[in-house]
């Protein structure tokens, strides 16, 4: 934070905002999201929960249930595991995904044997939650989100993320964001959930070139589908596929895994 | 808080190995404060215990994400803490606008000043800051940040359309910034 001016930039307002805490949910979970890809918000958000961290430290203390510690201690008393799967252990959790960069289960490899085709992109999955704890920057300073709520980075290779989406897998609410990518010319990009339960890859529609696109298709689907699925993006004619099955291999993928 | 931030940052490290004494110390040391923090905002002790529990968990998990250059312990785990109550009240929309007639006057004296004798200028900083605004803006700004009051929340506690209360917010962290920075 070098340079002010007397008002706040739409963005300087939405970090303020977030961190005061007068946003709406959507609002909230669309900055949580954008503050991965961008590091700049990040960096205001930062200077806010900085300035403001006096407040936070002055609230009053309240001694919580006696037994609340033992509760604790039992959701993460698991023999041998890897602290990451404590997660698993919460009341309300999502099973399954953790915070470790293994997202791959076995619906993901028996879609990979199944999908030759889609192959490639399947595979650039596998390497999502490394970068999303890694190449996009999560922040340590920012384990923020509901364990409900879920992101992906769909992208071509670890160094290129070109979409983010965010999930919240209770409700099945979908938002996607390019990141760096801007469909060419005459053509749209289409977004695809693919997961063996359901069989063939299935449209959640054409993703706006810039701002959030939401995807209310996705509500068909459980949210155990919407969880372990794979999120695929294609390059279709303008307007989407023309007859409900993508053109072409996917060009950017990624798998969710739980919004840090 | 009768751990110093060295104190936290060394069971923060502890805990990252997987050494459930330190763990249980420094919850000792912390869960009064991020169930205060919770329960200010929540209301209700319920849902505060659920998400405290929750934090805990992913600080056991976590510990060694915590990074001492960019925050204290305390400040790390209670933005957390706050950040997931924030998320959890507005998911309850309808609750907390239904609460608002309970929702008192904040008085600045529960603001704790021994809170931290740490962060005890910071602080007096903010304070100092915040007093520049308008009675009803200090107020309003107040009522956001404890009370975890909405844009339509504050439109409803000031009688004024949430554009309004949109304008005030902008100016007023605006103001807040100015002061702020050095």
């Amino acid at each position: 934070m070098t340079q002010f001016s007397t008002d706040l930039s739409p963005d300087e307002a939405l970090a303020a905002e977030f961190v005061l805490g007068t946003l709406n949910e959507l609002e909230r979970a669309q900055v949580k999201l954008r503050r991965l890809a961008e590091p700049v918000l990040e960096e205001l958000i930062m200077w806010w929960e900085q300035n403001f961290a006096p407040w936070v430290l002055a609230a009053p203390e309240i001694a919580p249930p006696a037994d609340l510690f033992a509760k604790i201690e039992a959701a993460i008393h698991l023999p041998n595991a890897v602290a990451a799967a404590s997660f698993a252990k919460v009341p309300g959790s999502p099973v399954g995904v953790t915070a470790s960069n293994e997202p791959a289960n076995d619906n993901f490899a028996a879609l990979r044997r199944q999908m030759a085709r889609w192959r490639a992109a399947a595979l650039t999955a596998g390497a999502l939650a490394a970068s999303m704890f890694v190449g996009v920057g999560v922040q340590q300073y920012a384990s923020l989100s509901s364990p409900k709520n879920f992101v992906a980075v769909l992208q071509k290779d670890a160094n290129s993320p070109a979409f983010v989406v965010s999930v919240n897998v209770e409700s099945r609410a979908l938002s996607i964001r390019p990141v760096s990518a801007t469909a060419p010319q005459g053509k749209s990009y289409e977004l695809w959930i693919i997961n063996d339960k359901i069989g063939a890859p299935k449209s959640l529609g054409v993703v706006q070139n810039a701002g959030f696109t939401t995807a209310p298709q996705l509500k068909q689907y459980s949210s155990d589908i919407v969880q372990a699925g794979l999120y695929a993006i294609t390059e279709e004619p303008a307007g989407g596929s023309p007859d409900g099955k993508p053109s072409g291999a996917p060009v950017f993928a990624g798998k969710l895994v739980e919004a840090p | 808080m009768a751990k110093t931030a060295e104190d936290l940052s060394r069971l923060l490290g502890e805990i990252a190995q997987g050494d459930r004494q330190s763990f249980a110390a420094f919850y000792s040391a912390t869960s009064s404060k991020l169930f205060g923090v919770c329960l200010s905002l929540l209301k209700r002790r319920d849902l505060a215990e659920e998400i405290v529990q929750e934090v805990y968990v992913k600080i056991w998990a976590r510990a060694s994400d915590f990074d001492s250059g960019r925050a204290s312990p305390i400040t790390w785990i209670a933005t957390i803490a706050r950040n997931r109550c924030l998320d959890e009240l507005r998911k309850k929309s309808a609750v907390s606008l239904d609460e608002l007639q309970e929702t008192q006057e904040f008085a600045a004296e529960e603001i704790n000043p021994l809170a931290g004798l740490e962060h005890g200028q910071d602080l007096a900083a903010l304070m100092r800051c915040l007093n520049t605004l308008e009675e009803e803006k200090k107020q309003m700004i107040l009522l956001a940040y404890y009370r975890g009051l909405s844009r339509e929340a504050l439109s409803q506690k000031f009688a004024k359309p949430v554009a309004t209360i949109k304008t005030w917010l902008h100016r007023s962290l605006a103001q807040l910034r100015t002061c702020l920075t050095p």
